[in-house]
């Protein structure tokens, strides 16, 4: 999922730096308005070394090796702050992994962040129609794959690969993916709601 | 006291996600040759997964310059050969696929290839959760004097 340095034309780069920046900016001011970030270091400390490990455990499907990448997770569990934390996630996995690039730390930010913030708000919506965490959980994780690949798929276009075939190889790739996130996601969320509610980003309140 | 249990299951998910992981890891992309009389190359994921039928570019070095050479395919094992262009003894090889991009150079004239040092990888997670920790060890020490300076 990590796309390395030198594969993307500078404008591309550039876009993705400005688009993570803007985010970064927007997700941590969001962050501290809802509660105090300082308070929440502990949680996002933990979330991110899980983000940073994960993309070691890959799965080798066709042709190509995918790797799991948690960030419906960190979406759900961290909200707003799930994409500051992915950020620093992947600057330790470009210093450290060699997985993409500190150059295009922009770019691959918002192919995972992004979709990250979707599904907490998919998971939020969906709380409020009372489907069950678990469920809710498991679509996040999936839907956050999906997401990212797409976005990938939309990147890649760019350096003039084709887009459906792209997306088709990276799509048939990632289903094993899609499947380890979604039973990770819900496995979690479903323990959290029942051991340690408050981790999650809405309001069980009387409906424990 | 709550907070804390939460924080130690958090911490014991992330331990059991740890110890469950497979010994191999994964997506960085290499590229490494064998001389013939031809050159034979291999481009493969870290982890050791072949990057196969991905397009690999060939740049004969001209003064220091890049200058397009051959372009091919990876085979289904990961590996591509070629002739070299006589006279030419330094190529940049570049390997390609899905975003990923491996890189190598290769000196005919010299017969010792220089090879990278890196840490063990288990190392490189350690120090990677020391940045995260040292990371929130300097957040708490901000938002507590900020805190005694509020009060």
């Amino acid at each position: 999922m990590h796309i390395s340095d030198g594969v993307l034309s500078l404008p591309v780069v550039a876009a993705g730096w400005i688009i993570t920046v803007a985010l970064l900016v927007i997700t941590l001011r969001w962050g501290e308005r809802d509660k105090s970030i300082a308070e929440q270091i502990p949680k996002l400390s933990i979330m991110t070394g899980a983000f940073f490990v994960a993309s070691l455990i890959h799965v080798s499907v066709g042709p190509t090796s995918v790797h799991l990448i948690l960030n419906g997770l960190l979406g759900v569990v961290l909200g707003v702050l799930s994409y500051p934390a992915m950020f620093i996630g992947l600057t330790l996995q470009a210093l450290l992994f060699q997985h993409g690039g500190l150059t295009v730390l922009g770019v691959n930010t918002m192919i995972m962040g992004v979709p990250g913030l979707i599904s907490y708000a998919v998971f939020k919506t969906g709380y409020k129609r009372n489907i069950s965490l678990t469920a809710l959980g498991a679509l996040c994780g999936a839907l956050a794959t999906v997401l990212a690949v797409i976005l990938l798929a939309v990147v890649l276009v760019t350096t003039g690969e084709e887009f459906v075939a792209v997306a088709k190889l990276a799509a048939v790739a990632h289903v094993p993916i899609m499947i380890v996130e979604a039973i990770v996601t819900g496995f979690v969320v479903a323990y959290l709601a029942k051991v340690k509610p408050e981790l999650l980003p809405v309001d069980l309140g009387d409906k424990r | 006291m709550n907070a804390k249990r939460g924080i130690g299951i958090l911490a014991l998910l992330v331990l059991l996600c740890a110890t469950t992981m497979p010994a191999v890891p994964a997506h960085r992309a290499f590229v490494g040759e064998v001389v013939d009389n031809e050159v034979r190359l291999k481009a493969w994921y870290e982890g050791g997964d072949p990057i196969n039928e991905a397009p690999v570019k060939v740049y004969a070095v001209d003064d220091g310059k890049d200058v397009l050479y051959l372009e091919g395919v990876t085979n289904e094992d990961g590996f591509y050969s070629f002739e070299p262009e006589p006279g030419v003894t330094a190529y940049n090889v570049v390997v390609e696929q899905m975003g990923h991009r491996a890189k190598m150079n290769i000196d005919l004239g010299s017969s010792d290839q220089p090879q990278e040092a890196e840490l063990p990888l288990y190392a490189r997670i350690v120090a990677g959760f020391g940045y995260l920790f040292g990371l929130a060890g300097a957040g708490m020490l901000y938002a507590s004097r900020k805190g005694q300076k509020g009060s």
